[in-house]
């Protein structure tokens, strides 16, 4: 054990005996979680997002109307304590609407970031620990798919295949794969050159080993700092594309096609396309925090 | 230097041709017979039949993109649009001018705006100002700019009346759209520049030249800025992308006659050929741009050549070669 030479080191190790107490290891990810936790915003951040994905899972106890269910007799309300958004042009209450299109935005968004990490995650794993030229070949075809920006790429195939959901995703997962394996391409070369990945290849591990145990779990931090940040903008997308006619078809409610749902009653009924727009606002933006948390809890060298 | 430089052009061309071929691949997917579209629908079969005869829809795949690519370098067809009739080419050409006007001036609003504020806020970090710059970049960066776009319009042009809802003819009628377009890649040029400036901020140079007694507006610019430079010219050529793909939503918001909307229209009339010309319009636009940004690149970061091909480079090389002989001569050796 150090001695109690400088301040600092009596801090530190007043720390280390803290922990020992409560029966903790100092562990990297331990670390990481207590970093993040002292970010205020990061936590903002992530509060909401869990927030969002409970509204999600309980919409149907949530909403306090269906999102289909027409009255007639109140088209185009103000918001109000009996609808707290205001109604839509057949009388639909917007509150509901909103609440339950949670559940087809954040979940396509979700499964198109874990399409998205699997296949172009392991596209960049065999080209950051395979050869030059494996490398080489990989990362041109995603130079390729890169020179088409990511929207015009999403509004080409869901135009070609049709307007349907798994479309979308394809569609969003083309244009989201090639950053994924630029991502870890770069992340397992910065762990690929150190002493324990030789040492653990010294000792005979083979390359999948190699690859799985030790540079996938070291080189994670950025990978899942890009996933954050790749969810929050096909969240942007998919309303987008909605947004266009391109998305979620109607009347399965979207965040973008009610928004582009209100357009034209925009000057008599603001809430209508405020209220969706605000929605995708706030998702994206906690987004963006737990994501610029995490890099800063994962890497306390960048800032 | 110039070796690089052409590989560089080389790859462009590389990357034009493999984006036609995920095009026509998806246009080749895409359901309908285009010579029953361009006919309408009063033709006949037969007249249907000797159209694809006469368009070479029955020829296999390979001759059909062999004849694509080539009708489009040399007489720059790219077919004709089902709407309108009119080859694609001329129609996009005629469109071209407004998105190249619309991403060109939102990028450069986006550097004037983006690189500043990231530098004021890197310069004093953690204070008041820095934290307000910081949580700006954050909320421009998560603003639907197609909503946004329209709370605009309904503000400013329907309520106040100050600048026009839409379409062109003024400087006026850029003012909403460029504006908007701009605030996703100003987000991401603060942050960039704002974390690049922390980085050069803390080097031993800088303390240098304050303690030389420099100017504090001068070690700033001249021995932090220029330093902090490169990873924010990587982030303005990544911003391209986003900038590009932003016209299609905004010249949809704000009806401006560029590609964008020219675009969304053929894809809501599923006019495909219109759709394809688009995108590898937009697509060589960006590999255009992205190959300047790259070669401006080269010119302020002498390292990047060093490495190409200095001595340094060559030597480097050289022993990589050595060493995957010894590599091969040792594996042999032991399995064999």
């Amino acid at each position: 054990m150090a001695k109690n030479v400088t301040p600092y080191m009596q801090k530190v190790n007043a720390r280390l005996e803290k922990e020992r107490k409560k029966g903790k290891r100092s562990t990297p990810l331990r670390e990481a979680a207590k970093r993040y936790k002292r970010n205020k915003i990061a936590m903002i951040g992530l509060i909401v997002v869990i927030i969002f994905i409970l509204v999600a899972i309980f919409a149907d106890l949530i909403a306090p109307y269906g999102y289909d269910e027409n009255d007639y007799t109140a088209i185009l309300q103000a918001p109000s304590w009996t609808h707290l958004m205001g109604t839509d042009d057949y009388g639909r209450d917007i509150f509901s609407r909103i609440v339950i299109a949670s559940r087809y935005s954040l979940p396509v968004g979700f499964i198109c970031v874990i399409l998205g990490l699997l296949v172009g995650g392991g596209l960049g794993l065999i080209a950051g620990a395979g050869g030059e030229r494996v490398e080489n070949v990989i990362m041109r075809i995603m130079d390729i798919f890169q020179a088409v920006p990511a929207t015009l790429m999403s509004i080409a195939i869901v135009a070609a295949l049709g307007n349907t959901m798994s479309n979308l995703i394809l569609a969003i997962l083309v244009a989201s794969f090639p950053g994924f394996a630029r991502t870890t391409r770069a992340a397992i070369f910065t762990v690929k050159d150190n002493e324990y990945i030789r040492a653990a290849q010294a000792l005979g591990a083979n390359k999948a080993r190699l690859m799985l145990r030790h540079m996938v779990p070291n080189g994670m931090g950025t990978i899942i700092v890009h996933a954050t940040s790749t969810m929050a903008s096909s969240i942007m997308i998919i309303s987008g594309m909605s947004y266009l006619g391109l998305g979620i078809v109607p009347p399965t409610p979207e965040w973008g096609s009610i928004l582009n749902a209100g357009r034209p009653f925009m000057l008599n009924a603001p809430w209508y396309t405020v209220f969706p727009g605000v929605m995708i606002l706030i998702t994206v933006l906690v987004l963006n925090m737990m994501g610029d948390g995490l890099r800063d809890a994962l890497d306390p060298k960048l800032k | 230097m110039w070796r690089y430089i052409i590989k560089r052009i080389l790859l462009v061309f590389v990357v034009i041709l493999g984006v036609l071929i995920i095009i026509f691949i998806l246009s080749e997917i895409t359901p309908g017979n285009p010579a029953a579209r361009l006919l309408g629908t009063e033709a006949s079969m037969e007249e249907i039949e000797a159209k694809a005869e006469s368009m070479g829809l029955n020829d296999p795949v390979i001759v059909q993109f062999g004849r694509y690519v080539f009708n489009f370098v040399t007489k720059l067809d790219l077919g004709q649009s089902y709407t309108t009739r009119q080859p694609v080419w001329g129609e996009l050409m005629t469109r071209y001018p407004y998105t190249l006007t619309l991403g060109l001036l939102a990028t450069a609003l986006a550097i004037l705006i983006g690189v500043p504020l990231g530098v004021l806020g890197a310069i004093k970090q953690y204070s008041v100002r820095d934290t307000v710059i910081v949580f700006l970049a954050l909320v421009l960066m998560s603003i639907p700019n197609f909503w946004f776009g329209i709370l605009c319009i309904n503000t400013f042009s329907v309520k106040l009346k100050w600048l026009p809802p839409a379409g062109t003819g003024t400087w006026y009628h850029w003012i909403m759209p460029v504006v908007i377009l701009s605030l996703g890649g100003m987000a991401s040029l603060i942050r960039v520049t704002r974390s690049s400036m922390l980085d050069t901020i803390r080097m031993d140079y800088m303390r240098t030249a304050r303690a030389k007694g420099q100017k504090e507006s001068v070690v700033i610019i001249r021995h932090g800025f220029r330093n902090a430079l490169i990873p924010v010219v990587n982030a303005i050529s990544a911003q391209m992308s986003v900038v590009i793909g932003g016209t299609v939503m905004i010249e949809s918001v704000f009806a401006l006659p560029g590609i964008g909307k020219y675009m969304t229209d053929a894809v809501t009339a599923l006019n495909w050929p219109a759709v394809r010309g688009g995108v590898i319009c937009l697509a060589i636009a960006f590999s255009i741009l992205n190959l300047i940004v790259d070669l401006i690149y080269v010119a302020i970061d002498p390292r990047l050549i060093s490495r190409y091909n200095g001595v340094r480079g060559r030597e480097i090389r050289k022993l990589k070669k050595e060493m995957a002989q010894a590599r091969a001569a040792h594996a042999k050796e032991v399995n064999g």
